[in-house]
């Protein structure tokens, strides 16, 4: 009667650019750019900085933002240059976060051995960002349906990059208990052992 | 003896798939749908286990694991719970606790003892004796159950965390009419401790055969139901704040979060007491029934049954429907009013019954199993042959959860049990754990308090703490608890009554007990051990009560109960370790620690160096030549794990002030000064350095431990003041390397066009500059007491400097160094680590920081209490010493021993290399804090070492080495 697991894939995001925004001025500077950004806290919106992006705006709090667009040119615009010189109020910090994606139909399954929110009824459609702990780390999670040609369903995860590796090593280990598979991306300095 | 049956309808069997397994050497054969218990029986073995206290022969008991008879090892693992385990190809196992086998157990000689083995018999014989050592060490290698191997594989098994509208614990009638009724509206999920649903309605069969139909057909229902969840095998073991359940599976626990819970688990049956009911072949009447529905296995070929209700008649015509002999029915009730039916069915298949009787003793035969009974009759004694004998005198509800959820119970007298009283919000108890005995009343309760649970938990009409339903239940109408205590100590001195299986005590245990004035549960329970076994009382608590209720004259109602306590049934540690879930930071040159031969240790949540490795030299070879390298070349240290956050806005000077000790305001951009952190109470809480990058940005670092706490104190400051600033935590996000030494200057440049001299980067000063290519922030600092630069970057190219960093500093000796050199070079200096050299009491005077604090500021966090600890003086004082004569024994947290008194303690202490002797700090009382005087210090060797109180620092005391001679000659 209980769900079986059925493959996962697990990975690191593909080298993202990504860039926090905070203050009070940050929504202003998102949208004098053409980001359209999410209505309320704690939700999300598909977006990108040039035509051929496929990112995502996440909405952290009242005045916190986090950009991130996927790498698919050779040459992508940094983020920071992208948003020009912010205003006053409005702030661009530094975020170097691992990221992971864990795709499947058993994915939620899985994510219930280690977080306590129930991410299989979580709406896509309704774009919830959920800060939460996951195996004791604190971690940003939202759920991607497969939109555009790129677009990879599934439930991306942000955590501290420090602890980029724990949470990859129990990730990996519930994904492989579970009958899935396991794909790594290492980015440039994403330091992820076998 | 017991034996296995034809194939009997429902059974829970695959008689294609036989299974072969080993019993304390002897291989045996079972089914696929046996448990290891129904196995041996139904291989006839009789004697499954010894008991824990006299070896005595033990049986099947309940056929339900709520006996701790069943218990057995195999291999490594220890206390499989035979009842409930399924068999599998090949297995072997054992009896736990014996002495060379289940047969030739050399510890039954234990018994003999008994007279000399009262109740509380550690305590008067052990407690305080001298010796106590010895006769501990006999009573630990005598005592215990299963053999637990510490070298075994770890086997990882999975946590998981669930959530649902209803949770209904328990699949009987009542259990699937809740579900069955919650799942109109809500999400449920149907836990069940057995393989398959049904509850008792699939093993209490020929009084009332609609009532199987019923089970059968109200589990293909819930199956088919899209909202339901049904878990089998998987026991509900503890019931937490908010609805939270610990569910126990085969491999793994399950933490299920619902909105509203459903308890339908029934009722347990209880044992009768009388000498030797211990025996192999005495058993609960619905052990027999499980096992002969279940399992196909009769438990004798002549049985008796002892009823003290209906259901023991009706386990007497579900033993004769099966074609096993029922020798005789001893009715303890003189005249039972709603069983005329039930006896003619019984007279029609010549069982005979006998009314008004007790039973006195259970005889055994020479292999220690039942072979007859003797009663007490009206009319005298009577001995009856018989291999089993079915105990059916009472129920006790299953309200275990129920009380840890908050529930309180009453005794009620019609139905002569618990029952519930008044239900938590979001708690519905049904069926006979509510005191319904009937199907109909079953199923209707069932049905109401799903209903009920799903109304509460979508908020349709959420309930709040309320009296439990009791308009279902049935008194009078079927299974009345025997309200009579089978007692028959006294009529047959013999043999042994026993009250509590899992402890081998008997009644006359607790009767002794009482006795010498333990005559409250509570005390019973911890004088006497009642209840305290694997099993937790299920099938004592309620017949120590009853005993206890005698004495005292009262009624069950009036004594109250015992504390329930998660876990409800015995779960292993396997299960509950689970997988470790022990976060670790990692900084980003980890891989390049492990490169230069790091040795890792802990601190805080991050691993970090401790030191390099060097083929040839011990640790503390390594450690010095490390120590020895920054003071006299340069070497580089990861401080990536320093806590390092930001603030903006036009308020972050202001927020600074309010947090720290010191001045920010006026700060010149460029500059760096030293934080203390103080709680509310004024004791010091953490420090760092802070960075103005301008006129609405500082940058600053805390402790490499506190960096989560500071933030998260921040933020709340900047929530609670409506300070208009930003907060950002870069403690992960960005690396930081710290390059100190006489040449550390040197080898920097080779990384940066920056200005490095001491003009243009002058001693705690901070400029942005780009190394290597990218943007970074410098710091010139010298925690370790030398000329020394802090380097803050982004993950990437911090792992390009690292390398450019050993590379280019090669032909100079540069080294990396770990957290112990740089807890040493920071010692030489007297610098301050918070956390260690202070405690959770210390202030900033007290540890020589004073000159940190800014008292004439309008308001900082813990200056109100620092102004009253002013006044007051101080409690202890943190003083530098040294040691004429080193001691290796000396270790940080040793006592400073003042005329036989604790004068305070070691916090710091090591050799130093540089200076050539043993120097430390110490937290000492103000008496002992005067320059020259002489501290003794206690360490592992027992004996007190002298230590002098010098000044400190000991190492550079007039602060050159973080200076450039530039910058000392333009001072001077």
């Amino acid at each position: 009667v209980q769900p079986e697991a059925t493959l996962c894939l697990l990975r690191e995001a593909p080298p993202a650019r990504r860039i926090g925004i905070k203050g009070k001025a940050a929504a202003a500077l998102l949208e004098s750019r053409g980001i359209a950004v999410p209505d309320r806290p704690n939700s999300w919106l598909p977006c990108g900085v040039d035509a051929s992006d496929d990112g995502r705006l996440l909405r952290l709090g009242f005045g916190e933002y986090l950009l991130e667009c996927d790498t698919v040119s050779a040459a992508p615009t940094p983020l920071r240059a992208a948003l020009g010189a912010a205003p006053a109020d409005a702030y661009l910090l530094l975020r170097d976060d691992r990221s992971f994606l864990l795709q499947g139909d058993a994915a939620a399954t899985l994510l219930a051995e280690v977080c306590n929110v129930d991410f299989g009824a979580l709406d896509p459609a309704a774009r919830p960002v959920v800060l939460t702990l996951m195996a004791g780390v604190a971690v940003s999670v939202i759920r991607e349906a497969a939109g555009s040609a790129r677009a990879q369903s599934g439930f991306r995860i942000w955590c501290d990059p420090s602890f980029g590796h724990y949470l990859w090593s129990v990730l990996r280990g519930v994904v492989e208990a579970g009958g899935g598979s396991v794909q790594k991306i290492i980015g440039e300095h994403n330091e992820v052992p076998t | 003896m017991m034996y296995r049956l034809a194939p009997v309808e429902g059974e829970w069997l695959d008689r294609d798939r036989p299974l072969d397994f080993t019993f304390e050497g002897e291989a045996l054969r079972g089914y696929d749908g046996d448990t290891l218990s129904s196995a041996l029986a139904g291989a006839g073995i009789m004697t499954m286990a010894r008991s824990f206290k006299y070896h005595r022969a033990r049986g099947l008991y309940s056929a339900a694991a709520h006996d701790a008879n069943n218990l057995f090892q195999s291999g490594a693992t220890p206390n499989l719970r035979g009842d409930s385990l399924p068999l599998r190809a090949g297995i072997t196992f054992e009896a736990v606790n014996t002495m060379g086998g289940l047969r030739r157990d050399r510890g039954r000689w234990i018994e003999r003892l008994a007279a000399f083995l009262p109740v509380g018999f550690y305590y008067k014989a052990a407690i305080g004796r001298r010796l106590f050592p010895r006769f501990e060490r006999v009573v630990r290698r005598l005592s215990g159950l299963g053999r637990v191997q510490f070298d075994d594989v770890h086997v990882a098994t999975a946590k998981r965390y669930a959530s649902c509208d209803v949770a209904v614990i328990g699949s009987g009638i009542a259990g699937m009419n809740a579900a069955l009724a919650a799942a109109a509206n809500a999400n449920v999920t149907l836990l069940e401790e057995t393989p398959r649903l049904g509850g008792s309605g699939l093993w209490a069969r020929a009084a009332e055969p609609d009532r199987c139909a019923l089970a059968r057909e109200l589990a293909a229902r819930v199956l088919q139901h899209p909202r339901i969840t049904v878990i089998t095998s998987a026991c509900a073991v503890g019931y937490y704040s908010d609805h939270l359940i610990a569910v126990a599976e085969t491999q793994r626990l399950t933490k299920l979060r619902a909105r509203a819970v459903v308890i339908a688990t029934g009722a347990i049956e209880q044992p009768a007491i009388f000498a030797n009911n211990d025996l192999p072949g005495v058993l609960l009447a619905s052990a027999a029934q499980r096992l002969v529905y279940r399992h196909a296995v009769a438990p004798g070929r002549r049985v008796c049954v002892l009823a003290g209700n209906r259901d023991g008649l009706e386990a007497a015509l579900d033993m004769q429907t099966l074609g096993i002999e029922v020798a005789l029915i001893i009715d303890l009730r003189p005249s039972p009013a709603d069983d005329a039916e039930l006896c003619a069915a019984l007279r029609r298949a010549d069982v005979r019954l006998v009314r008004d009787c007790t039973a006195l003793a259970a005889v055994a035969d020479a292999r220690g199993c039942l072979t007859a009974i003797e009663l007490a009759q009206p009319v005298g004694r009577l001995r009856i042959a018989c291999d089993a004998l079915l105990l059916s005198v009472g129920w006790m509800p299953t309200l275990q959860l129920a009380l840890q959820a908050g529930a309180t119970t009453t005794y009620d007298l019609d139905l002569q049990q618990l029952v519930p009283l008044q239900l938590p919000a979001g708690l519905f108890i049904a069926g006979r754990a509510n005191g319904c005995y009937a199907t109909a009343a079953k199923a209707l309760d069932g049905s109401q308090a799903g209903s009920a649970a799903a109304r509460h938990a979508l908020r349709i009409e959420p309930s709040g703490e309320r009296l439990a339903d009791t308009a279902n239940r049935s008194p009078g109408a079927r299974s009345l608890a025997d309200p009579y205590l089978i007692d028959a100590d006294a009529a047959a001195p013999s043999g042994k009554s026993f009250v509590d299986l899992d402890e081998d005590l008997t009644a006359n245990d607790l009767r002794n007990a009482m006795q010498e004035g333990f005559d409250s549960v509570e005390l019973l329970k911890r004088y006497s051990t009642v209840g305290m076994g694997p099993s937790q009382g299920k099938l004592s608590n309620m017949n120590a009560a009853r005993l206890l209720a005698a004495r005292r004259d009262r009624g069950l109602g009036q004594l109250g109960l015992t504390t329930a306590r998660p876990p409800y049934q015995p779960v292993s540690l396997a299960l509950l370790a689970g997988r470790g879930f022990t976060p670790e930071r990692r900084s980003s040159l980890d891989t390049l620690h492990d490169d230069r031969g790091a040795v890792w240790m802990p601190a805080g949540n991050w691993r970090r160096p401790e030191y390099y490795r060097r083929a040839g030299s011990t640790r503390a070879q390594c450690i010095e030549d490390e120590v020895l390298a920054v003071r006299n070349g340069v070497g580089i240290i990861d401080v990536g794990t320093l806590g390092k956050i930001e603030v903006r806005g036009p308020d972050a000077a202001t927020l600074l002030e309010r947090v720290y000790t010191g001045r920010y305001a006026d700060m010149k951009n460029g500059s760096t000064r030293y934080a203390l952190m103080l709680d509310d109470s004024g004791t010091v809480i953490d420090d760092g350095v802070v960075a103005r990058i301008g006129a609405a940005h500082f940058y600053f670092t805390t402790t490499t431990s506190g960096s989560a706490t500071v933030y998260r104190e921040l933020l709340r400051q900047v929530a609670e003041q409506r300070y208009d600033c930003v907060l950002h935590n870069l403690t992960g996000h960005l690396a930081a390397l710290n390059v100190a030494g006489p040449r550390a200057r040197e080898l920097l440049q080779v990384c940066t066009a920056a200005d490095l001299t001491a003009a243009a980067f002058p001693y705690l000063a901070a400029r942005q500059a780009q190394v290597l290519g990218e943007d970074a922030l410098l710091l010139r600092v010298g925690f370790v007491g030398e000329l020394g630069y802090e380097i803050h970057l982004p993950h990437a190219p911090s792992r390009k400097l690292w390398t450019a960093l050993l590379e280019a500093g090669a032909s100079v000796g540069v080294r990396p160094f770990g957290v112990e050199a740089q807890r040493i070079l920071r010692l030489e200096k007297a610098h301050l680590i918070v956390g260690q050299d202070t405690d959770g009491l210390t202030n900033p005077f007290e540890a020589n920081a004073g000159w940190a604090v800014r008292m004439d500021k309008p308001w900082f966090t813990g200056q109100r209490s620092l102004r009253i600890l002013q006044q007051r003086g101080p409690r202890q004082q943190l003083v530098g010493f040294e040691l004429a004569t080193p001691n290796p024994y000396l270790k940080e947290c040793h006592l400073v021993i003042d005329r036989d008194a604790i004068g305070g303690r070691i916090t710091s202490i090591a050799r130093s290399p540089t200076l050539q002797r043993q120097v430390g700090l110490a937290l000492v009382s103000p008496a002992l804090a005067t320059l020259g005087s002489t501290l003794q210090l206690r360490g592992d060797d027992r004996r007190l070492t002298p230590a002098t109180v010098v000044a400190t620092p000991f190492y550079d005391p007039q602060q050159l080495r973080q200076r450039m001679p530039t910058e000392l000659s333009s001072a001077a």
